[in-house]
């Protein structure tokens, strides 16, 4: 059977590098052909399968059938579009494999022969210092406690402050309907502006007591009469 | 004084990296003027304690790498070395495909593979690589090596790297954005 891979691999690029590597191959279409099994094997067996690059793997491994394919049944036709695509594949690693070079390169000298400058040095604590937690000299507990509830202040403005302006202006339609019936019994009739009248209204208020006024219309509890457009609206009981 | 006697001046009190630019700027002469008194002043300090370091278009003064044991028994410096797998292939797109105009993303998403989204802000945040808006497109950025990131590499300019000639000649034969 096929050696396991145990190394976590980042990306596709990564592993086919790797497998190819194994077999001391050089990157072409025959060893594509030849590690693809492996590739898929190493898909399957993937237990934490990195979701965010289930993708990057999988158009990778359509590819790889597809060359094994060809590799098996050497009479197979494919299309230009395909052909690109595994030239484009072993283009790919061919260019990942050598930055994968350089960067072990890179690995080998980061660290060794550190240069130094001026600006380095003022933040790194030399030998000879130990350090210590300095408390600062404005710590109090008031400071403390002052700290928090400005914090405290910051989150629950908006949640508080917020929703009671609206409360503030809100009149139920089922208030002014209640209201409306109310002055009702108490007078035979009435006139919509004089309902708007008694308290300093709002535009609001003026809309709403005008919906309270279509509701019980349409309940057929008041009459209304309007003689002329924008006219005075006379409300009588039915 | 000679205009590299005087850069050197700016770039000791400032200790940390100005850009070719802002000397320009201070000392009121022309690019070519600055960078020609740049060369001298890196042949001058070639030898010495002290290195002139050139990232793409800043430099620095630093101490030299050979001196680095010294140097490290008198800053007692936590070095995180492992850089990982993602890092380092990262660092070296970023170094060997700089062409003056920085890396972008993209590229390196595309040569890896992967998505490095991650592994470029690890990298920023060691201060490792440098990030700039994408000339070409300002909704993207663009990454370049950092002064820091020679700094650890122990080398004054790229071309120091081993094989770098030869290496970002393959890489440019590669015609590497050609694909897709």
């Amino acid at each position: 059977m096929y050696q396991t891979a145990t190394r976590q691999f980042e990306g596709p690029l990564e592993l086919l590098v790797d497998l190819i590597d194994k077999k001391k191959l050089s990157i072409s279409e025959i060893s594509l052909a030849e590690i693809a099994d492996q590739y898929l094997d190493y898909l399957k067996k993937l237990e934490n399968f990195p979701t965010k690059e289930v993708s990057y793997f999988l158009i990778v491994a359509s590819t790889l059938v597809l060359v094994k394919s060809r590799s098996l049944m050497p009479s197979l036709e494919i299309s230009e579009e395909e052909k690109e695509e595994i030239d484009d594949l072993e283009k790919r690693l061919k260019i990942y494999q050598k930055f994968q070079n350089i960067s072990e390169g890179l690995e080998k000298i980061f660290g060794n022969n550190i240069i130094f400058s001026r600006e380095t040095l003022p933040k790194m604590p030399t030998k000879t210092s130990n350090i210590v937690f300095v408390i600062p000299r404005d710590l109090s507990v008031f400071n403390m406690n002052k700290a928090l509830s400005d914090l405290l202040n910051i989150f629950c403005f908006q949640k508080t402050i917020l929703p009671e302006k609206i409360i503030e202006r809100t009149i139920t339609l089922e208030q002014k309907i209640e209201d409306l019936t109310r002055r009702l019994q108490e007078k035979m009739s009435l006139c919509f502006s004089e309902i708007n009248k008694k308290q300093k209204q709002s535009r609001m208020d003026i809309i709403v007591s005008f919906l309270a006024l279509l509701e019980l219309t349409k309940r057929k509890a008041i009459r209304t009469n309007q003689n002329e457009i924008f006219g005075e609206i006379h409300i009588t009981q039915t | 004084m000679n205009i590299s006697n005087h850069i050197e001046a700016l770039l000791f009190l400032s200790g940390k990296p100005l850009s070719i630019k802002e000397i320009c700027k201070i000392l009121d002469k022309k690019e070519r003027e600055i960078n020609e008194a740049i060369l001298d002043l890196e042949k001058e300090l070639n030898g010495r304690g002290i290195r002139l370091l050139k990232a793409d278009a800043n430099i620095m003064l630093g101490t030299a790498p050979e001196s680095d044991e010294y140097c490290k028994s008198l800053i007692k410096e936590e070095l995180d070395r492992n850089l990982g797998r993602a890092g380092l292939e990262t660092l070296a797109i970023i170094i060997y495909k700089n062409e003056g105009g920085g890396v972008s993303r993209n590229d390196i998403d595309r040569i890896r593979g992967v998505n490095s989204a991650f592994t470029l802000g690890n990298l920023a945040i060691r201060g490792l690589v440098d990030r700039k808006i994408n000339p070409k497109d300002k909704r993207s950025f663009v990454y370049k090596p950092s002064v820091r990131l020679f700094q650890f590499l122990g080398i004054t300019k790229k071309e120091d790297l081993p094989e770098f000639e030869k290496f970002s000649e393959q890489i440019k034969c590669e015609k590497l954005f050609t694909i897709q």
